[in-house]
């Protein structure tokens, strides 16, 4: 191997970096070469020679005249500078907002984002179609849409025909089959038990239709505060579903004593959350009530959902519906009756004692801890008088649990 | 590193404190650089100060996620290229005043002759730095005197690591010639 090969190796040598092989070559080269033999002494030699160079000691007045320099350099910036435009105190706070800034901004970051999510999650939840555009457009125009497709079945009904044909509008299909799909929280079938001419009512307006829309996964939107003109809408992993409630406005509400808000509230917490929003359904049904609205939210994620169900019934069967509600969460505990707010609260910070609240509240939908107003306490008095109440079932999923896909 | 970028921001903003604790540490070894470079103690003053009045000026154009402390050592190295070229052009010699070993020649006869003959070699290369081009002397003086990784040296200088290898080997090559040449050195050895 020519002398030429051993120039970088010989560099590495002396500064301790070449490898055992490497070392070995060498020196089996330099035994028989005096040139580089030669030359590795000399660069070595050279190396220790720097290596024995002593740090300079900085001059005594270098720093006391950098700070000067700096003071006075800084003097200049401030007359001409940006700088200049905030006093110094100002300055240094923004510098220190800064640095907090920067400390933080991953965790300001992720907050701002949560709070964003939170709010368009809020502002567009009650959507069934998409968020935006032609497919969001948005809740009224949908229950508008499906409401008149509730009237144009009504009129079906009064033909005889029983179950309404597609009419036209290809998203909009009867659902077939629905009463043992556990995902449809409305069981709106009229109950024997109520007054006959409610359940005659009922019967004749209620529809039951689905709008395709493979994207939309699990979001609930109800609507019955529209004058009762429509029921509940539910999307669901394949597609939205909605139930069509047309009750007659306010005459189906005069017969319903109940109607203006429930007289009882109870909440369970579940894992099992698709089949336990099922048997309180069931439940409803079995013991001659019906589900006058429901909603399934999603606020907690998909897999963390809250199922809201105001449930119309017989007064005398109020205490079995409730502790049968009761004996579904998983671990049979419950609270139930009024309450006031401060003590639901305090029950909600402990969550792990699967926390059962139970409150009245007197406006319908709302699922905030409310303390009943004498105006709400005279509607349950009448509702109760007429042996027909309404109360609010929240089912709380408890943990994430992975739902099957239809 | 926080506590560093909270310096660095407050030093932006004109804090002369902040850029004071900021620079400590560095201070002198960039005069050791500045001074190996030039081989003139004042010389290596004026200018290790203009580095640093330098560097807190253009502190703005420091980008945060970047080392600190190669973008100072870059601002170091051009500024004492850029004296030396100066310096050049104006034709004046620089001047040597200081061997490195703060002996004076006088003293020579007490000392051992190991320790002498280390003596003669620390003032041999230090004319003999001098001589090298000044990307082989900055690259030389970086590696061999300061320390530098080969990794740090391309970085300060924007050299691919394999052209620092090989300025430092020439640098090398040209020196152990020079002392060769003046027969100060590898004499005995010849």
């Amino acid at each position: 191997m020519a002398c030429e090969t051993y120039r970088e190796l010989i560099d590495k040598y002396v500064e301790g970096l070449v490898t055992l092989d490497e070392k070995e070559a060498l020196e089996e080269h330099i035994k028989i070469c005096a040139e580089c033999r030669s030359e590795v002494e000399d660069i070595g030699r050279i190396l220790r020679a720097f290596n024995s160079f002593e740090s300079v000691d900085l001059p005594d007045d270098f720093m006391p005249s950098l700070h000067e320099r700096l003071l006075k350099l800084k003097g200049e910036q401030k007359s001409t500078g940006i700088t200049s435009f905030f006093p110094g105190s100002i300055r240094y706070f923004m510098a220190s907002f800064h640095s907090f800034y920067r400390s933080y901004f991953k965790i300001l970051a992720g907050g701002f984002c949560v709070i964003l999510i939170s709010f368009f999650l809020g502002r567009f939840s009650n959507m069934p179609e998409g968020l935006f555009g032609r497919k969001g457009m948005g809740t009224e125009k949908q229950l508008a849409k499906i409401e008149s497709k509730a009237l144009s079945l009504e009129a079906a009904h009064a033909d005889g025909i029983s179950k309404a044909e597609s009419s036209g509008d290809d998203k909009i299909q009867p659902i077939t089959g629905d009463s043992a799909d556990k995902k449809i929280l409305m069981a709106d079938k009229p109950k024997e038990g109520a007054p006959s001419a409610t359940v005659e009512k009922e019967s004749m307006l209620r529809s039951e239709f689905e709008i395709s829309n493979p994207k939309q996964r699990s979001i609930a939107v109800n609507k019955s505060s529209r004058n009762g003109s429509i029921g509940d809408v539910m999307q669901t992993e394949n597609g939205i579903k909605y139930k069509a409630l047309q009750d007659g406005g306010q005459k189906a509400a005069a017969a319903n004593p109940g109607s203006e808000g429930p007289v009882e509230q109870i909440t369970i917490f579940v894992n099992d959350f698709d089949k336990n929003v099922g048997s309180a359904i069931e439940l409803a049904d079995q013991l001659g009530g019906s589900i006058r609205e429901s909603q399934i939210t999603a606020e907690g994620g998909e897999n963390l959902r809250k199922a809201y169900i105001l449930m119309e019934l017989p007064a005398e069967n109020l205490a079995t519906v409730l502790e049968r509600i009761k004996a579904l969460s998983d671990t049979g505990k419950s609270l139930e009756g009024p309450q006031d707010k401060s003590a639901a609260e305090e029950k909600a910070v402990q969550p792990e004692e699967q926390l059962m609240m139970a409150q009245s509240h007197g406006q319908e939908g709302q699922q905030g801890n409310t303390v009943p107003d004498e105006k709400t306490t005279e509607k349950e008095t009448q509702s109760k008088e007429k042996k027909l109440v309404v109360i609010q079932v929240n089912i709380m999923e408890k943990e994430a649990v992975q739902r099957p896909k239809d | 590193m926080n506590e560093n970028k909270e310096l660095i921001y407050r030093a932006k903003m004109g804090d002369v404190a902040a850029f004071e604790e900021l620079i400590s540490g560095y201070e002198k070894k960039v005069y050791n650089t500045v001074y190996r470079f030039l081989e003139n103690t004042e010389d290596a003053r004026d200018i290790t100060q203009e580095i640093f009045l330098k560097i807190y000026t253009s502190l703005k154009n420091f980008k945060e996620g970047s080392s600190f402390s190669t973008w100072l050592y870059r601002i170091a190295v051009n500024t004492c290229i850029d004296f030396c070229r100066k310096k050049k052009e104006d034709a004046l010699p620089i001047t040597d005043e200081m061997d490195g070993s703060g002996m004076g020649q006088g003293e020579h006869s007490k000392m051992p002759e190991d320790v002498m003959e280390n003596k003669e070699l620390k003032k041999a290369l230090n004319d003999a730095i001098k001589s090298l081009p000044e990307d082989l002397r900055m690259c030389v003086v970086l590696r061999d005197i300061q320390g530098f990784s080969y990794v740090e040296i391309s970085e300060i200088l924007k050299c691919p690591t394999g052209t620092i290898k090989s300025r430092i080997n020439r640098g090398r090559r040209v020196l152990r010639q020079i002392l060769k040449d003046r027969e100060l050195f590898f004499n005995k050895y010849v």
